[in-house]
């Protein structure tokens, strides 16, 4: 089920009367549970099949994990946590790409493997739902918590409606002791939760979807080699779309949760801000970079085995971390560009990091625009069906290969540029800022106001119910 | 990598005079959606005037999921969804047909579902569009097949729910969303570009069961007529480059689909609705009839009603080149379905 589609609206409202009824705690998050089940059967039934398993698995192996004192048994019983999750993963997300790689590999050596087609349709948020119930096991296993008292508030836990398919990623600490005792929303945290709710409809309807996709589209889906300011123009709008849609999702899920009583820990934080790499990933996507630190990168050894293991960390688990997105070498060179990026940062920081040229506002204004640049580079590949597409777009974008053809209409050219020197604008001064430290400085009638103009455009849009771009990761 | 900020277990909310705050918010979003509302009942959008979505389409389909000799479906283009009344036909042959033609795409890939639904045993009827029908199709023209195969039930239920808004709002209506309001004004564009002025605005209205006609403001508004002509004539001036032999393939694939159709007791008849101004003129200079139409009818060996070969219906003339006004498709309607009472032998044992 969709957050910007009308069957949520009356879900959600559904849900929200249930909650509200005068009945036991654990009736609340009976009904919770269930609502989560049907709110991911609304896309394909069948598939709640995969959630259940996961579910059950991890139940059962960190209890035994828990209780059992033999090492080795823990280090069986993790292993097999891991190989059902990535298991599912595998089969689902990467089945078809293990088997074109493979192909590929055998072909070099002269054999002709023509294998049967696989027709596998990919588990919506499969990818988080997995990292999530993986990242419980790992705690256990690595004594950081105790295992659930509770299989309804693990089971809940597992598959909460508002970040199940597209997070954020929460750890088992930051929510299982919220299912432990009765949470209701005040009148505040219901307004709010709903407020947030209208602001992360209004990213995805109105600046994801209405106007920036189809420039997005309309150059990532042509053909030949086009001009500069087109090529750039399309990255630029995949650049907004691509963080209107997500935190669009996560900003929803957070308002949603919060209007049930229960807090979500943010995802985004004005990213396109960010001065340098390692800024930019404590903003963008912060539950999945926080878990790939806490569950790749410190176990790989971190920064301490040396600089040269540093290093190769940063880029593996970057890697990983591009590999997570989708089943594509073109995430692959998204993460290893990434990679490279904080790995050059690192490198810079330790022999210039405390210039005095770095304070000012100039420079790092100047930085700021830097890293957007070069995080747009890498959303080429992000963004790009194949090589090819990105080659010819990035080559139309740098000047070694533009083309002639122009694509881009102008009132597209007016939406994107607007958006986009609105939204870095608008990240720049909420740089140190956070959302409720504005809103609550803002006189009642002009919230009120804004609040109502968000409302009306979202529903004016009268957006088709297009997916999440992150539904398919 | 630098660690992440750790978030707090309780998110804060802002200070702030929440009740205050949410009743401005909910009278301004009412009085805003109300002038809307208005504004968009001043242009001439109605309710009941339903969007023509895929889900819409997939209702419609899922119809033909269980054999029933007398069943009529549709396909074809823009043409023969607008200019056939679905209540005029029931009324005339005694059976309501499901309308699956789509406007702007070729029927192609609908005839060869319907060749391959092992369920359809009724008559097809297919409206030709010969510059729709003998091309190659895009993408594009098979959404509504994919969407009907892989709806979800939140997409089920989600299409219900809007049936029921869109009888009360007039506003509800895909082409007058926000941004095609903005986008669809005249600016000036950069060298070989068609900006969304060029795109297909509004022309028709829809009911249920996909029942369509033409916008009741395009009846009456020269400006609208125009920009359609303009629209078509701009789309005809830039065709895009077609195998050589695309004519005897589509074809052949036709006369596949119609013996498939056949084999199970079905029929299928075929229909080349009114056309004027220039989309006449390029239709008769690229498909010329002998070697598009009477080669399409003799090779399935179909009945096929061509409307030129019929006084009452040939001076019929679509206003903006290839659609008809209402009360025009509901004559056509009236003595299509009289000719194919009179003519079509399926008819013979089923005279209302």
């Amino acid at each position: 089920m969709l957050f910007n589609s009308l069957t949520f609206v009356v879900f959600f409202a559904l849900v929200l009367a249930l909650h509200a009824l005068p009945v036991s705690w654990t009736a609340k998050k009976r009904n919770l549970l269930i609502a989560s089940y049907i709110f991911y059967a609304a896309w394909n039934p069948p598939f709640v099949i995969l959630v259940w398993l996961s579910t059950i698995v991890d139940w059962h192996v960190a209890k035994a994990m828990y209780t059992s004192g033999v090492q080795s048994r823990r280090r069986l019983l993790l292993t097999v946590s891991v190989l059902v999750n990535l298991g599912l993963l595998g089969f689902f997300k990467y089945g078809n790409f293990l088997l074109e790689n493979f192909q590929a590999i055998v072909s070099i050596f002269g054999f002709n493997y023509e294998p049967a087609q696989w027709s596998i349709i990919l588990p919506v948020g499969i990818s988080f739902y997995t990292f999530q119930t993986m990242a419980y096991s790992l705690d256990v296993y690595l004594k950081r918590s105790k295992p659930a008292e509770s299989f309804l508030d693990f089971a809940l836990f597992v598959t909460f409606f508002p970040q199940l398919v597209a997070g954020p990623i929460v750890r088992p600490t930051h929510l299982i002791p919220q299912f432990a005792t009765p949470r209701k929303a005040t009148r505040d945290q219901l307004l709010w939760g709903l407020g947030m709710v209208t602001l992360g409809l209004f990213m995805k309807i109105v600046i994801a979807d209405g106007a920036l996709a189809s420039t997005a589209d309309l150059v990532y889906g042509e053909a030949e080699q086009i001009a500069t300011l087109d090529a750039w123009l399309g990255t630029l709008a995949f650049s907004g779309q691509i963080f209107c849609d997500f935190a669009g999702y996560s900003t929803t899920a957070i308002g949603v949760a919060l209007c049930l009583g229960f807090s979500l820990p943010n995802n985004f934080r004005f990213p396109y801000a960010a001065i340098g790499f390692s800024d930019f990933w404590r903003r963008w996507h912060i539950s999945l970079s926080s878990w790939l630190r806490d569950y790749l990168y410190i176990p790989l050894g971190g920064n301490r085995k040396g600089n040269v293991r540093t290093y190769v960390n940063l880029l593996l688990t970057m890697l990983i971390g591009g590999l997570w997105h989708g089943a594509s070498w073109t995430f692959v060179v998204w993460g290893g560009l990434h990679g490279l990026y904080l790995a050059v940062e690192r490198w810079i920081l330790a022999r210039w990091g405390n210039a005095e040229i770095g304070k000012k506002t100039l420079v790092r204004i100047f930085l700021a625009l830097l890293t957007y640049f070069l995080v747009n580079i890498t959303w080429v590949f992000f963004r790009a069906q194949d090589f090819a597409t990105a080659w010819r777009i990035l080559s139309s974008m740098l000047f070694f290969g533009s083309g002639d053809k122009v694509l881009v209409p102008t009132v597209q050219i007016i939406e994107v540029s607007v958006v986009i020197v609105g939204l870095i604008m608008t990240h720049w001064l909420m740089r140190d800022r956070t959302l409720e430290s504005v809103v609550s400085k803002l006189p009642p009638w002009l919230l009120g106001t804004v609040w109502a103009a968000l409302i009306w455009m979202v529903i004016v849009t009268q957006g088709s119910a297009d997916s999440f771009i992150y539904f398919q990761f | 990598m630098n660690n992440p900020e750790e978030t707090s277990y309780d998110r804060d909310i802002p200070s702030q005079r929440w009740g205050l705050v949410s009743l401005v918010a909910l009278i301004l979003t009412l009085v805003g959606l109300a002038a809307w509302e208005w504004q968009m009942r001043r242009i001439g959008l109605f309710a009941g005037d339903l969007n023509n979505v895929p889900a819409a389409w997939a209702v419609e389909r899922r119809k033909l999921m269980h054999p029933d000799p007398n069943a009529i479906a549709v396909v074809g283009a823009s043409r023969i969804l607008f200019d056939l009344n679905l209540d005029i036909f029931e009324e005339k042959t005694g059976i309501r047909p499901v309308q699956l033609a789509l406007g702007g795409t070729n029927a192609r890939p609908y005839l060869q579902d319907m060749g391959d639904n092992e369920a359809f045993n009724g008559l097809l009827i297919v409206g030709i569009t010969p510059g729709s029908f003998f091309r190659e199709p895009r993408q594009r023209n098979f959404g509504r097949l994919e969407h009907f195969r892989d709806q979800s039930p939140a997409q089920r239920s989600g299409h219900l729910i809007g049936r029921f808004l869109e009888g009360y709002f007039a506003f509800i209506d895909r082409g007058y969303a926000l941004f095609n309001i903005i986008e669809r004004n005249d600016w000036p564009e950069r060298r070989d570009i068609d900006g969304p002025y060029l795109d297909v605005w509004k022309i028709a209205s829809h009911s249920a069961d996909r029942y369509t006609y033409m916008w009741p403001r395009l009846e009456h508004d020269a400006y609208l007529v125009d920009h359609a002509q303009r629209v078509w004539s701009n789309g005809m001036s830039k065709p895009r480059p077609q195998p050589e032999d695309l004519v005897s393939k589509v074809i052949d694939a036709a006369v596949k689909n119609v013996q498939d159709i056949r084999a199970r007791g079905g029929e299928v008849t075929f229909v080349r609705l009114p056309s004027s101004g220039e989309y006449i003129e390029m239709e008769t200079e690229k498909y010329p009839r002998e070697k598009i139409w009477d080669e399409l009818l003799q090779q399935t060996g179909s009945f096929g009603v061509h409307f030129a070969d019929y006084p009452q219906l040939k001076d019929l003339d679509p206003p903006e080149w290839s659609h008809l006004y209402r009360d025009d498709a509901d004559t056509f309607t009236r003595e299509y379905a009289r000719i194919l009472l009179d003519e079509l032998e399926w008819f013979r044992d089923r005279q209302p």
